[in-house]
Order: C-alpha cells, then structure tokens, then sequence
C-alpha cells in the first residue's frame, strides 16, 4: 500500500474523494521524502496517512495557538498527545503505525451529523450591468481554447490532453522544464479548464474593478437635495393598498406578490444596552438610509455598543410571544420625539449653499450595562420576552412630520468618571426617504448579481470574527466545508503541497486544494514574484 | 486541520514555502461563512447604480446634519453626539469637496467621497458584536437595504411585505489608499482615455508633468488622497 501523507503528500484536508486527487509521489524529493520506514498515523475514519513527524508538526502548532479549554476532548488531539510530549523529550517513535479515531483531515466533518447540508449556495455568474458593460481591459486570467459548453462536472480531461505523460510520477511534469539551462521564460501551458460559471465570475470581477466612467454627471440630480423634502412615505396606505390589490388578484386567479405585511422585528435592527429595536421595512419603492455611529470613538471616550439584527425566528417567537399574552410591540410614540428645525445647514457639496432640515429626535436611557451584554456577543438569539419590552420603531409609527429622525442613546448606567464628558451615542439617524423613490426590481438584481462577486471573499464573508456571524454549528461546519470546497481565494492556495520538483532554475509546485482544482504554482527559484499559477483539472 | 472555537474555527495548514526558522504549520482563523463580506467599489459603479452614488451623498448630507445640530448642543450647553466619527466624515468631505471645485460636477465630488469609503455586502443577520474600525479609526457607517423578489431565502431579513431576499450595503472607512484606485475613479475627469490594466502610477505621473494647469491641479489632489489615510 502507498503512504501517502494528509498533509505533505497529494492528498487535501477534508477532501471525500482521496483517489479522485492522487498523483504518485514517492520519489518526489524534498518534503515528500516519506518512505515505508517512516512511523505513519492511521485515520480509522477516512483512511487518511499522515507522517508522525508532519503530526507532531502539527500538534506543537495547535497547542501553541488553541486554547487548552478548546481541545481539550479533540480526539485527536488526545491520541497523539502523550506521543507528541515523548517527541519533546527526543523519544523516538513507535516503529509500528499509530492508529487514530479521526485525523487533522475529518476531524470536523465527523462531527457534522448525517443529514446536514450547506445552507449556502455557490456564487453565481453575474448579470450584465446594462449600459455600462463596455471595458477594454483584458486582465482576467481566460483560456479561450476552453470549450464553453464545458462546466465543473463535465471537463475532466485527461493527463494526455495537458501535454503530459500518463502513469508517471513526478516526471509527469518534467516537460514543462525540458531546458533548465536556458534562461528564457519558461512556456508553460496556460490551461484553465475553469467551468462557464467561474469563468464568467473572473470576467465579472474584472469589470467591477476596472469600470469606465460614462461622460454624463449621472449625479446632477442630487441638487435637489438643495430643496426636497425626505419625509417619509403613508406607509400604512402603502400596505393597505398593496394588499387589496393582492386580494383582488387572487381572486381574479391572478399570480399575487404579496399575502401580507412582514412581521416588524424581522431583519430589525437590535441595540440590547437600550432595549430599542429599529425596524427595517425595505422596499424597493421605498428607499430609505441609516446612518450608525457605533464604534467606540477616541473623541470622547465614548464605548461601542453592540448590536445585532433580528432572525427570522426570533422575530417568528416574539410574534408568538404578544399572541399568547395579548400583548402588542411597543411602538415609539410620536410625542416621545423632540422634533426641531435645523437652520443654514450646508450642502456637502458647497457650503454657500444652505437649507433647513426637519428634524426628530430622542435620547434612549441605557437599560443594561454593557459589559452584561458584550458577554452575549456572537449571540444570533434573543429570548421573546426580551424584545417584546423593547421600544420599536417601525413604518406603523414612522415619524411623519421629520426629514432625518435621530435615535441617540445615554450611557446612564456606566460607572465611568469620565462620564459626565462623554455625551450620548449616536445610534441611529434615518433619512427617512431618499430622492430617487424607488429603484427597479431588475436593477436591484444586477446590482447584487455583480457586487456578490467583489464582497468578502468570492462573495462570502469568513474573516469577521467579531460574532458577526454567530457561533459555530454543525451547519456552520458543513457550510466551511462547502466555501472552501468551492471558493478558490481561501485557504487552499496556501495549504497543501502536494509534489515538488526541483530544477536548476524552477520550482515546480503540484499543490492540492481543498477545491476541485489543482494548483500549479511555478516559482523561478522561488525568489521572482512573477510567480504563475495555473489551474489543473482534476485527474 | 480545522478546529471550531465559539465564534470562529483554526485552520491549521502545511505552508507551500516555511521560510528558514518559520514554523511548518500555518494557522489563520475563519469565522463561519456568510453571504457578502468587504469590498472596495470602484466608484465609477455609480454611473451603473445611481443609487450608490446617492447613498453615498445621503452620508454626507447626514454628516452635515449631525454636525449642524452638534454646533446647535454646544451653544446651549449640552455635550456633542459623536463627534469624533463626524469630525472624520468632515475631513472626508473636505477631501471631495476640492474635487468639485475644480470640477463643478457632482458625480465627481461623489466618487471622490466614495474612493475613501469601502463598502459591505450583508446578506444574513448579523450575530450581536461591536463596530471597530481598523487602527482604532472613526466613521459613520452608512446603511441601505435592498430586496430581491422570487429568490430563496430572506437574506438579512426586512423586507416591508412577506417575501423577497434582504440585502444591505453599508460603507465605512478606508484608509487604504494606491494609485490605481484614484486613475481607475478619476481617469475619465482626467481626460486620461479608456483604463488601463496596468502602470497606473506612470500614467498619473505623465499627466501631472505634461498635463500643464489641469494636470498640477490633479496632482494636487492626488497628493491629498495619497496623504488622507
């Protein structure tokens, strides 16, 4: 039987289909040296080989980065430990193979339970941005040769078809360094066999970033700022009106849109120091914007505050929580405001240029100390009964008579001396309706389909560790899994080598990734930052 | 190697290249993933999406605002409300403000203002947690929710009538600032022709030089982007 070790051999941490990804590497110098008389660890789970040393490797690093209270039940932390401390203390290893529960490669898709699935969805190939999709760059890394019809599952093509010779080990890849003495560039076969959905994301991407700018002020409208009020919408007639017309279409047969208004503390905007929740009630007819002044501020000392936005079924539990009791949220009222005119505001833009603003305003007094409610944070959750007694602004009670309604909040129950310097937070002020009234249904669509690509990584959020996306799960597990299955800017293009060669001039680098794709890194000694990395399909 | 941890998981990996006296094994720490994340919009987006470019400008227009009414606080005795992120909105505004004096166009002002925010995607609701900023920095953070009809799923969360997939945009500071950003914003302006894919210093610095009255003004302003981190 080959070894072939998890993480120095051909093989990627939590990849299900190990053969799908291997490529002999036995007599590949370098860190790929494991031979048959090295001491392996045994996965009883998925199989998987791993060195003793890369364990050990591994083990000095996870003890030093995690916290002892974290692992302190990882099994395989617990196999190897009493291992790695006579490693310490330059015991040699056993010479017979060490056997494990699970390894560094399944020990988290063990604990997913059976039946678990990523929530998540695989980002899409943008729509086209209409009357602005002409650019003249071209640097998006495309094969044209790469047949379009050809998408993840159905381009597979073989070694042959990369110029390589099949059933080889490492010299597979000698071809692509016939003359290591020769100085010129190395031509390497650029082959990206990236499916029309990736493709079409790369060209996306490189739209986005390298917009041209049409020649029109596409902005000269905002002048009418100078002037215009933004108060805000008849909501309620909104949704009366719209929820006729819905019963009118049903019973006419017609396809309806709507069957209801949305529950108020759905995707509301949740402040637990001040028991205040501030509804969001989008539409796409109805614009408005908030601005939040949260951070902590070196200006006048004041704290953060945290916040939090209401799921669904917490919003679901609160609905249930008035029924059963016969209570109702507790909407801000009008009289609770302080509305005032703001005279000779400036415009941003020139401050000759002046207007007045109607303004409503209200300081919430803290209701919890902070450091009670940081101890929540990362929390998704907030019980029913908590933001059934909280203050809610909605579009019921949305202040009619104010341009921009603020919400600021004290800090009453904060010991601090310098208190009485530190003046109330801004928690919120909402322009309660824009300029442009509305935005069109398919442009909302373009615009999310383009922006999902530039957001975060590959449109998806992982290096905000501040609770913003709640705690781990099961789900969460099997979502990971799943973005760094599919997203290539993750850590698969750090982890994982898988073969090496080393010429006189070149370093060829075979790495695994956790995706479906592996990775050519060609380096010239390792020192050029021209370094090329091309994409290989699965052999 | 990956390891879950309350709000977040260790990744712990084989490094490509350990340099010498490095250790082998890399870690860095995701936080369970989400739809949406950062990003640096190129500003000339809002030629595409004029709603960016207003919300933007309603940032601005609040900041004003909350500036008025603080001067407002403070003739009567009271204390100001947050007025650190204000007074940094200012100096944001300040910046894009030289923009439309030399220009008069108010989309130019807009993208300049918008070329020192970033901006989010948020398409789930958020977990409890507080704002920071990098380097202890202070901004406002704008918001503006978007929905998507005849999708899966609620997204954020939000939406006035029963159904629809939430989105928010949000923007903050960036203190980022490079070369290529302000070309690839102010290359039409600048009377520079189509973008380039490359060599953006090079071609701002040929135009500062050769451009004559219009090229050092430009310049000026480039020296202040460059300096307004």
């Amino acid at each position: 039987m080959s070894r072939r070790c998890l993480c120095c051999g051909p093989i990627a941490a939590q990849a299900s289909r190990i053969d799908k990804y291997w490529l002999s590497s036995e007599k590949t110098p370098g860190v790929l040296a494991h031979n048959d008389r090295h001491t392996m660890v045994l996965c009883c789970n998925c199989l998987g080989q791993q060195n003793f040393e890369c364990a050990m490797d591994f083990m000095d690093r996870v003890l030093d980065k995690v916290p002892a209270c974290v692992i302190k039940e990882h099994p395989w932390v617990l196999a190897l430990r009493p291992l790695y401390n006579n490693h310490t203390k330059g015991i040699l290893p056993p010479s017979h193979d060490i056997e494990v529960q699970c390894c560094i490669a399944c020990s988290l898709s063990i604990t997913i339970p059976e039946g678990v699935r990523s929530s998540l969805l695989p980002i899409q190939a943008p729509l086209a941005i209409v009357g602005n999709n002409d650019t003249n760059i071209s640097n998006v890394m495309m094969n044209d040769d790469v047949d379009d019809d050809d998408d993840d599952a159905s381009y597979n093509p073989t070694i042959n078809e990369l110029n390589l010779e099949s059933n080889s080990t490492n010299s597979e890849y000698d071809s692509y360094n016939t003359d290591d003495d020769d100085d010129a560039d190395v031509d390497l076969p650029i082959l990206l066999p990236l499916s029309k959905r990736k493709r079409a994301i790369y060209e996306g991407i490189g739209r986005m970033k390298n917009l041209p700018a049409t020649e029109d002020d596409t902005m000269a409208f905002l002048t009418g700022y100078q002037h215009c009020a933004t108060k805000p919408p008849n909501y309620k007639h909104l949704v009366q009106h719209t929820l006729q017309k819905a019963q009118r279409h049903k019973k006419a047969g017609r396809k309806i849109e709507y069957t209801a208004y949305s529950n108020v503390y759905e995707g509301a905007f949740y402040i637990p120091s001040h028991n205040l929740v501030i509804g969001n009630y989008t539409h796409n007819d109805r614009l408005f914007v908030d601005v939040h002044g949260l951070a902590p501020s070196a200006a006048d000392g004041s704290p953060s505050v945290p916040h939090m936005v209401i799921t669904k079924a917490d919003a679901d539990a609160v609905h249930d929580y008035h029924m059963k009791y016969n209570t109702k949220p507790k909407l801000i009222q009008k009289d609770m405001f302080d509305i005032f005119q703001l005279h000779d505001v400036p415009m941003p833009e020139d401050r000759s240029i002046t207007r007045s603003w109607d303004v409503a305003h209200c300081t919430f007094p803290q209701t919890t100390r902070l450091d009670e409610v940081n101890k929540l944070n990362g929390s998704t959750h907030v019980e029913p009964e908590i933001l059934a007694n909280c203050l809610v602004y909605t579009w019921k009670n949305v202040h009619p008579d104010a341009d921009v309604v603020l919400f600021d909040g004290g800090f009453g129950l904060e010991d601090y001396v310098t208190m009485k310097t530190v003046g109330p937070k801004l928690l919120a002020a909402r322009m309660q309706s824009t300029l442009s009234k509305s935005i069109s249904d398919s442009d909302v669509k373009t615009m999310h389909s383009n922006l999902s690509l530039l957001a975060g990584r590959k449109g998806f959020e992982v290096t905000r560790t501040s609770g913003t996306a709640g705690f781990t799960s099961p789900q969460s597990h099997a979502d990971l899994l799943f973005v760094l299955h599919d997203n290539d800017s993750l850590l698969p293009n750090k982890a994982g080598v898988c073969t090496s060669s080393l010429c006189i001039k070149f370093l060829l680098i075979m790495s695994i990734s956790h995706n479906n794709y592996l990775s050519l890194l060609c380096s010239r000694c390792l020192f050029d930052n021209s370094a090329r990395k091309v994409l290989l399909p699965i052999l | 190697m990956i390891i879950p941890h309350g709000k977040y998981y260790y990744l712990f990996y084989k490094k490509h290249h350990a340099k010498e006296g490095d250790h082998p094994i890399g870690m860095t720490t995701y936080a369970p993933p989400k739809p949406g994340g950062a990003f640096l919009l190129n500003s000339n987006a809002i030629d595409a999406w004029q709603v960016l470019g207003e919300f933007a400008y309603i940032k601005m227009l609040i900041t004003v605002i909350l500036d008025k009414r603080n001067e407002v606080l403070q003739a009567s005795g009271h204390l100001k409300v947050g007025h650190g992120p204000i007074s940094h909105e200012l100096r944001n505004i300040k910046y894009a403000r030289k923009f439309f004096r030399l220009t008069k166009s108010l989309k130019v002002f807009v993208k300049a203002f918008m070329n020192v925010n970033s901006m989010s995607l948020v398409a789930y609701p958020v977990g409890q947690h507080n704002d920071h900023f990098n380097a202890g920095g202070e901004s406002l953070e704008n918001k503006i929710t978007f929905i998507i009809k005849g999708v899966t799923g609620r997204g954020r969360g939000g939406s006035l009538f029963d159904n629809g997939y939430v989105f928010a945009l949000l923007d903050w500071q960036h203190t980022t600032r490079t070369a290529r950003k302000f070309y690839v914003t102010h290359a039409q302006e600048m009377g520079l022709g189509p973008i380039q894919s490359s060599g953006a210093q090079r071609i701002l610095d040929h135009f500062f030089e050769n451009g004559g009255r219009n090229g050092r003004s430009w310049k000026r302003l480039f020296n202040k982007y460059m300096s307004n981190s």
